[in-house]
């Protein structure tokens, strides 16, 4: 029997009620103010409120808020905090299917030098431990970021990990896991990135907001270092290369690894 | 170099930009010798593909001379004649390996947004707008080819410049919709649309077995040259019931295949032509789908609708009811040229097939944009205007 696993992708069941009884009573109580004022002011701002107030009215009657469902912690992310102690978590996660075998997939992702060329604004990787990697990236401005990562290998053979040291405010991780696919089409990726965004409520809208581009980053990612694995180059079709582009509009991969033909130096790496 | 750029909807321009390089090991520069235009530029020349930006180059059918290679590129060399498939193959991934090159999952370098519009990212195309790579066509001087050695194939001796070019577009787009097309020996296949892709389709379908094609247009002259130089049988359908004529010309059955070589854009005189017209018009829908409807409608029971003519986004009153009741199975792509470019070179050198004829209107790249204009409005009995740089 298939084992059901818990999905990147599942979000808190809609069906579910999602307020307490007193935001009920307040949601009920607002609306209802809203929708008396509403008619007593009338105009444009009486109609608005009067939207405003019906949908208060109706959102504690029912008990459920889709705003609140929205930023809702998917069971996936609870899961992940149980297991961390992390007091928030958002993740995001992509699947990739690469058609080479697994132990040369997971041999190649080991190295960080392959994996930072991949990045378009990953402007360096210094290793400063065993195990621990100092990765620089640039951000808009020309302003640079670094971040110290711990790789590790969970489940060896099968699993790489790399994550932000100690106790730090905004802990990161990111989990890659290797599979067979089915019918020797190759190895299945599954790229879990994790962050524990601080501030509570407010900060978990903004890491999910932060995380539409994350989800938009790993695919260009993820479909870069299939392109690489498979093809031995990245395709592009640019005029030129060496154009930055931080919000991936154009993506940008200025490093090959196998003698590129390229107009400018090659970036990124261990330096 | 000079190209013939995309400036806005119905706007072209011939201009001097910078040449192409060779950006990876598997690149190839080509010295373009003959560009042909293509009925789904104009889906792009229209402005009903988004993601076109102002500048881009258009052209995906050509031929040329490889003038520099990468050195990862090891089946041309420089001075060969080469023909490229314009939908992009990496020869590495899943979908290349089964032979489904324009399902290739490495070639396009903008993946967002047919994920977005499709489900999964779709392959490169040459000169198709961004959405399908951001690649630059081929009405220019140079044209940069990526994974070379998957997508050129030399010109064999003995098929002339006129005849090659056809290899890389028209030609295995119909041999493509006749081969899905589940064609038996002794069929009856109906082909819409008399374009150089529906009369490669019509020369295809007796190539793999049909006993006889039935071609449905609007201008006389496209169904004058499917009648004389493809053998099929015209029907006009301004002046003709599609669906009974359909009928009468195979006992009550409806023809075993129906290709569709017309798409997004398809011309109709019934009501549900002027319903898509006018949701086109105020952006509420993409598609115009009187030919797939007809082609569902007239198809037999149990045969096979094969769609070649492109689509882009949303099709509304979509006969589903008729494809499940009828049984029928529905096929579509963009063709993997490189499963036949061998194929149909072979079968020009042996004279069952020239789709030279289909080159009406030899012109200079400078006039290229008047080349559109005449193809666009199918004007002087152009079936394709192929510009020499």
């Amino acid at each position: 029997m298939a084992i059901r696993p818990t999905l990147a992708s599942a979000q808190s069941s809609r069906t579910d009620e999602n307020l307490s009884q007193p935001e009920r009573v307040l949601s009920v109580a607002g609306g209802s103010a809203l929708l008396i004022n509403g008619l007593r002011t009338g105009g444009i701002g009486g109609a608005l409120q009067l939207l405003a107030g019906g949908w208060s009215l109706w959102r504690g009657y029912q008990g459920r808020c889709q705003l609140k469902a929205a930023l809702a912690h998917t069971p996936l992310e609870q899961e992940w905090e149980a297991e961390t102690g992390w007091a928030s978590t958002k993740l995001v996660s992509r699947s990739i299917t690469v058609n080479k075998p697994l132990n040369e997939v997971i041999e190649w992702c080991r190295n960080p030098a392959n994996i930072g060329p991949l990045i378009p604004w990953v402007d360096s990787i210094e290793q400063v431990g065993e195990d621990s990697y100092r990765w620089t990236v640039r951000g808009p401005g020309e302003r640079t970021f670094s971040w110290t990562l711990i790789q590790s290998e969970p489940d060896p053979g099968r699993a790489l990990r790399w994550n932000t040291p100690g106790e730090g405010v905004w802990q990161h991780e990111a989990d890659a896991r290797f599979t067979e696919a089915p019918q020797g089409q190759g190895t299945e990726i599954k790229l879990v990135l994790a962050t524990e965004p601080p501030r509570g409520a407010p900060g978990y809208a903004v890491a999910t907001l932060v995380s539409r581009f994350t989800h938009k980053a790993l695919l260009y990612l993820l479909r870069a270092l299939k392109q690489q694995l498979e093809t031995g180059e990245i395709a592009t079709s640019r005029p030129r290369n060496g154009e930055r582009d931080f919000l991936f509009i154009h993506p940008d991969h200025r490093a090959q690894a196998d003698e590129p033909v390229a107009t400018e130096p090659l970036e990124g790496g261990i330096h | 170099m000079r190209a013939l750029t995309w400036q806005g909807p119905n706007r072209l321009q011939v201009e001097t930009v910078p040449d192409p390089i060779l950006l990876n090991p598997q690149d190839a520069i080509i010295k373009v010798t003959l560009s042909s235009v293509c009925g789904s530029d104009l889906h792009l020349l229209g402005g009903y593909v988004p993601t076109m930006h102002a500048g881009d180059i258009l052209g995906h059918e050509f031929l040329g001379e490889v003038v520099e290679v990468g050195a990862r590129v090891n089946s041309v060399a420089k001075g060969d004649r080469v023909i490229t498939v314009s939908i992009i193959g990496c020869g590495e991934c899943e979908h290349c390996r089964r032979q489904d090159f324009s399902c290739c999952d490495n070639s396009n370098p903008n993946p967002c947004v047919t994920e977005l519009a499709y489900g999964q990212p779709c392959g490169g195309i040459i000169g198709y707008s961004h959405a399908f790579g951001g690649y630059a066509g081929s009405h220019a001087t140079y044209i940069r080819v990526p994974y070379a050695d998957v997508n050129l194939f030399k010109v064999p001796d003995g098929v002339t410049d006129e005849q090659a070019v056809f290899v890389s577009d028209a030609a295995p787009t119909g041999y493509f919709a006749a081969d899905n097309a589940n064609i038996q020996p002794g069929d009856t296949v109906a082909v819409w649309g008399c374009g150089a892709v529906g009369q490669m389709a019509i020369a295809s379908a007796y190539l793999l077995g049909a006993e006889r094609v039935i071609a449905i247009d609007r201008l006389t002259d496209r169904l004058t040259l499917a009648e004389n130089k493809v053998g099929a049988i015209p029907l006009d359908y301004e002046t003709t019931n599609i669906h009974q004529a359909l009928l009468e010309l195979t006992g009550g059955r409806g023809p075993d295949s129906c290709i569709d070589c017309v798409g997004m854009e398809a011309h109709g005189t019934e009501v549900d032509y002027l319903y898509d017209k006018t949701k086109q018009l105020m952006r509420l829908h993409t598609e115009r789908g009187t030919v797939l409807r007809q082609a569902i409608r007239a198809c037999r029971k149990g045969g096979t609708v094969s769609v070649v003519g492109v689509y882009g986004g949303l099709l509304d009153k979509f006969p589903m009811g008729a494809v499940l009741n009828k049984g029928l199975t529905l096929r579509a792509g963009q063709q993997p040229g490189q499963r036949y470019a061998n194929r149909l070179f072979e079968a020009i050198q042996n004279g069952q097939l020239d789709p030279s004829w289909m080159l009406t209107h030899p012109m200079d790249l400078e006039d290229s944009a008047e080349g559109y204009k005449l193809f666009k409005e199918k004007g002087d009995e152009c079936l394709r205007a192929v510009f020499r740089p």
